[in-house]
């Protein structure tokens, strides 16, 4: 295994300061860098950045009306974090289901976000919420939506010398947020299909409003299927809305046949989970 | 007390716990290189040309290419010689060795495999038996021979060398055709099960070093040192009593360490080198080094309405890779016990074991059973479904008994089968046909099932265990023994034979690690054999050294022999306490001073083999019975099935200690329950695609069912040692039929012949019986 040079910077402006020199890749709790410099899955990194020092990437906390998590924020964190399990439960059940103990103490959700992985477990979540992607870097920070931040496979809309900073999720009044992840086995396992959904709903007989729905290993990066999105916008979760949702979805994506599962399967199954979603919310 | 049937805590616990335990990578020899291993990136190809001068010159390593095995045999294989050391001409499967590489440190080593030039012509491919089976499919070896020693059991099987059919075992009984003529019902399907591999923790490793009088020194991670140290010898043309094996702690195997697999490699190269040479593999490595054989069986089976077996017909091919390994015997091992533990009259049963392009399979915890019971006991099922019978009801109508012959003409004895049935019964609530039905949950998509299965098994025979024991006049013992511990337990229950056949204290027996220039022989560390075999000449071993005990106490005592008993390590006058002595008394009787040692020696060989033209014979000298059962829970939207409750009973003859057997037990359940749900090893035109924890899935605790239990039946086995039988294996043929069995039934009948029960393969199923 070839280890490249790593530089651990003390503080968030020497990092910045570093990224704007020369070429990096960042990384936090390495859990997927590791594996790609063991694996030799590409051509190994020049120099590492070690963001682990940065404590002011890290931290929970309520601004307003927005959940805010510092990108470094393991998924560990986010499982202990009081706020997130009274606020955004989902996105707690999401980080139980990534890796195993010992990858949810180093594995953050900014590396989650920065390396793109269509099958990244956190991001229909982050989609499905309307998250904003904080990034960073010498010349300032800007904000991104999370329905824009990954651009292609593996792809994302950060430029070579910011980083990911923190992850804000606006909070919504009565907003449910569900999260279902099918993979082979029921722990430590890369998913077959990832979905996130959300609807705002005063009561349970309130048609959905503002519905999100995030998919992740149904194309070649996370994505959301605004043709059902539209669809469901209005609807009352009945046994019509469902089957009509179920049947829009599986038209509206191209999953591929891989090692983890097969074109129909994903289709099939992503179309059921929303189903299911939708019957347990009408709870019919 | 007795220490036979005590849960004794396990010998080696506390090393493994604080991490004391060494293991073959944690040995450092001084001057020790670190070797690497060049593997192909083509399935099959012939090699035209390898250049590792560049790698030699640059960079100072030692490499070893097929030029350098010009002055010797450089072919070996239990079975056939079919597999070199490195690729000679051409290169069979994606990972198979062209050259190695010794080297200061591992990252030199790897470095240096980047400058090794290998210049490939692809041949055709082949990667599923019935393909290699095909006319005009490429013969991948059409030269082979037979090492000079090989096994006595290996004369039943016939050998091919006109295509890719390496061996063929058939056996029949009565007339089949007669018997499906005969029959109301017949039932014919084809089942398959894919290949997979082992999942020990402890990847390969070994170590080499050459003595400067020529002596070849291996510390490895094997099941069968015994074998090692003949391959090797046989390899290098040396007497056996120049070769030295030496095995310390190994971390998990499950077959995938028996019979060599680097030793070879490293001898090499330290020969070549002068110095010591460690290889231990990677987790990729050890994927296309050890794999269990994919099998389709194709199965026919003619019954009568009132459920009695009349005529079967399996035809079993088991895809072996592209080296025999062991394949001919886990085929024939799977071709006489493809009809199950049943009584047919009229039974025809073929097997082959079959060449491809894949990693070569061997040995795999089960040896060509599983796949055949997944095949009769899937069967089983739609048998008693056509037949409207209770699947337990067909079962016991048509159970072997005691005293019958199976197939190979075994007079069966210690078959308690009737009752491991019984127990799972009782375990998983079986309650006749209605068990059958689909059992509804309140969430809507989500049905339940109750599945059950039986197994019977065969040990190798005929083989040979030797022990010794040596007593010292502190009254502790030693079993000197090439039985491996694996994690089994073995040094524990060995001790305990051993403590209770003297007489002492348990914590007064010591077990020895192999080395073969000390510990007798030993056939194999497999085959659930060693506390039958290993336990029966430790037990003879140890009551020698009892009687030397008594008859020198009787001489002191001036009491018979028959009036004396030993208990914990005393010798006394039975009724009399206070007529009593320590071994270190007994010892100052009879050498004048507390000195010396006693010794027992005991060479226990188990009669059998088969005939090479009827494959008849005795096939083993134990026999396992197993049953399982199994409820299973299907989520019909998504296909998914989880394991609610796995239980096994298995006649042990004796548990000797009965916690190690519930724990072996368990470990049989969770690897079978792996293979029945999750578990494939998936090729792309001969290239692995999944060869890594990552992408391979093996059960994880979250997997785990909520209720797990193992239960035990014993009968007797009269060669047993305390009336103890093997049973590392028994518990995991049975438990994919439980569970798949248990998915039919969760829906409505619904089968699915292939495993991993994959999702998908759900999904696909009730799709196509148009129930979604």
């Amino acid at each position: 295994m070839i280890e490249p040079p790593l530089v651990s910077p003390p503080t968030l402006a020497d990092a910045y300061r570093l990224l704007a020199e020369s070429v990096y890749r960042p990384i936090a709790g390495g859990t997927d860098v590791l594996v790609q410099l063991s694996g030799q899955l590409g051509p190994p990194p020049d120099r590492l950045l070690d963001l682990w020092r940065l404590d002011e990437l890290r931290g929970i906390e309520l601004d307003g009306d927005a959940l805010v998590l510092g990108a470094l924020t393991t998924y560990s964190g986010i499982r202990r974090s009081a706020v997130c399990r009274d606020l955004l439960p989902a996105l707690v059940e999401a980080a139980a289901t990534v890796g195993a103990a010992q990858i949810q103490n180093r594995a953050t959700l900014g590396g989650n976000i920065a390396n793109a992985s269509p099958a990244g477990d956190m991001l229909p979540v982050l989609l499905a919420t309307d998250a904003t992607i904080v990034v960073g870097s010498i010349r300032g920070e800007r904000s991104i939506p999370a329905r824009s931040f990954w651009t292609g496979y593996r792809q994302t809309a950060l430029r070579p010398d910011e980083i990911v900073i923190r992850i804000r999720i606006p909070l919504v009044a009565d907003r449910q947020v569900r999260f279902r992840k099918i993979g082979t086995r029921r722990a430590q396992a890369i998913s077959k299909v990832v979905v996130g959904l959300s609807w705002v709903a005063p009561t349970s007989g309130s048609p959905w409003r503002t519905v999100r729905l995030g998919l992740g290993s149904v194309a070649e990066r996370p994505i959301r299927v605004t043709a059902t999105e539209a669809f469901l916008e209005g609807r009352l979760p009945t046994p019509d809305t469902a089957a009509e949702a179920a049947q829009r979805v599986a038209a509206e994506i191209q999953p591929i046949d891989d090692v983890r599962s097969t074109a129909d399967y994903r289709r099939a199954v992503t179309a059921r989970v929303l189903h299911r979603l939708i019957r347990e919310a009408g709870s019919w | 007390m007795s220490v036979i049937g005590a849960d004794a805590p396990r010998v080696d616990g506390p090393a493994k716990v604080t991490g004391a335990a060494q293991y073959t990578a944690d040995i450092v020899l001084p001057g020790m290189l670190h070797a690497k291993v060049l593997r192909s990136t083509m399935p099959h190809a012939r090699l035209v040309r390898i250049d590792a001068s560049a790698a030699e010159r640059e960079l100072g390593v030692v490499t070893i290419t097929r030029d350098d095995l010009t002055g010797m045999d450089p072919y070996y294989g239990p079975v056939v010689k079919d597999q070199p050391i490195v690729g000679i001409d051409r290169v069979l499967f994606a990972g198979d060795v062209i050259a190695v590489v010794a080297a200061e440190a591992r990252d030199i080593a790897e470095e240096a495999l980047d400058l090794i030039e290998v210049e490939y012509e692809p041949l055709p491919v082949v990667t599923d038996s019935d393909a290699a089976m095909a006319e005009g499919a490429p013969v991948l070896h059409a030269a082979r021979r037979t090492p000079q020693v090989t096994f006595p059991d290996m004369k039943s099987v016939h050998f091919q060398t006109d295509s890719n059919v390496c061996s063929v075992y058939h056996v029949e009984r009565g007339d089949v055709e007669a018997g499906f003529a005969d029959a109301d019902e017949l039932f014919e399907d084809v089942y398959s099960v894919p290949t997979i591999q082992h999942g020990h923790i402890e990847p390969h490793a070994s170590i080499a070093y050459w003595e400067p009088s020529g002596k070849l020194v291996v510390h490895t991670s094997t099941q069968n040192p015994s074998v090692i140290r003949t391959q090797l010898a046989d390899l290098f043309g040396l007497p056996e009593t120049s070769v030295r094996v030496i095995v310390p702690y190994v971390g998990g195997g499950y077959g995938a360490k028996t019979y060599p697999k680097l030793e070879p490699i490293v001898a090499a190269l330290s020969r070549k080198a002068r110095r010591p040479v460690s290889l231990v593999i990677s987790r990729e490595e050890v994927f296309m080094t050890a794999v269990r054989h994919a099998a389709s069986v194709r199965i026919k089976t003619g019954v009568r309405c009132d459920g009695t077996l009349v005529a079967r017909r399996v035809v079993a091919t088991y895809d072996t890779g592209a080296y025999a390994d062991i394949g001919p015997r886990t085929a024939k091992n799977g071709g006489y016990s493809a009809g199950g533990p049943y009584r047919i009259e009229h039974q025809d049963l073929t097997s082959y074991c079959v060449y491809t392009n894949k990693p070569p399979a061997g040995a795999f915890r089960g040896f060509g059973v599983p796949q055949v019971c997944w095949a009769y006991e899937s069967q089983m099922d739609d048998i008693a479904r056509r037949l409207g019978m209770d699947p337990v009801e067909l079962r016991k109508r048509n159970l072997i008994q005691e005293n019958d012959l199976f197939v190979t003409g075994d007079r069966l004895v210690s078959v308690g089968l009737d009752k491991c049935l019984d127990q799972v019964v009782e375990a998983i609530g079986w309650r006749g046909i209605e068990s059958t039905r689909p059992i509804e949950t309140d969430r809507p998509g989500f049905v339940r099932g109750l599945g059950l299965a039986v197994m019977i098994k065969s040990t190798m025979t005929p083989s040979n265990s030797a022990a010794s024991v040596r007593l010292n006049a502190d009254g502790s013992a030693t079993l000197l023994t090439s039985s491996v511990e694996i994690g089994q337990g073995s040094h524990t229950g060995l001790a305990q034979i051993v403590a209770e056949a003297i007489g002492l204290p348990l914590d007064r027996v010591s077990v020895t690690f192999p080395d073969t220039d000390f510990t007798p022989y030993d056939q194999s560390t497999s085959s659930s054999r060693t506390i039958f075999s290993m336990g029966h000449a430790a037990r003879q071993a140890g009551i020698q050294i009892r009687d030397q005990l008594l008859e020198i106490a009787s001489g002191r005592f001036e009491a018979a022999v028959e009036d004396l008993e030993i208990v914990d390590g005393s010798i006394r006058v039975k009724g009399v306490p206070a007529q009593s002595l320590t071994i270190p008394q007994v010892f100052t009787t009879h050498f004048g001073a507390a000195v010396g040692s006693l010794f027992g020696a005991f060479d226990y060989q188990t009669t059998g083999g088969l005939d090479p033209d009827t494959g008849m014979g005795k096939a083993s000298a134990f026999w396992f019975l197993s049953a399982a059962g199994a409820e299973v829970e299907v989520d019909t939207r998504t296909g998914k099935i989880r394991v609610l409750r796995a239980v096994t009973s298995v006649d042990v003859g004796k548990a000797i200690n009965p916690r190690q057997c519930w724990l072996q037990n368990e470990g049989s359940m969770l690897t079978a329950l792996g293979s029945a749900l999750f578990e494939e090893m998936l090729f792309d035109n001969g290239q692995p695609v999944n060869a890594s924890f990552l992408d391979y899935m093996l059960p994880s605790m979250e997997d785990f069912p909520d209720t797990f239990r193992s239960m035990l039946v014993e009968t007797p086995h009269p060669e047993g040692p305390y009336g103890a039988k093997g049973m590392g294996e028994a518990g995991l043929g049975p438990v994919a039929p439980a569970i798949g069995n248990a998915v039919a039934n969760a829906l409505g009948g619904v089968r699915l012949r292939d495993l991993p029960l994959r999702p998908e393969r759900v999904l696909d199923a009730l799709t196509k019986e148009g129930l979604q």
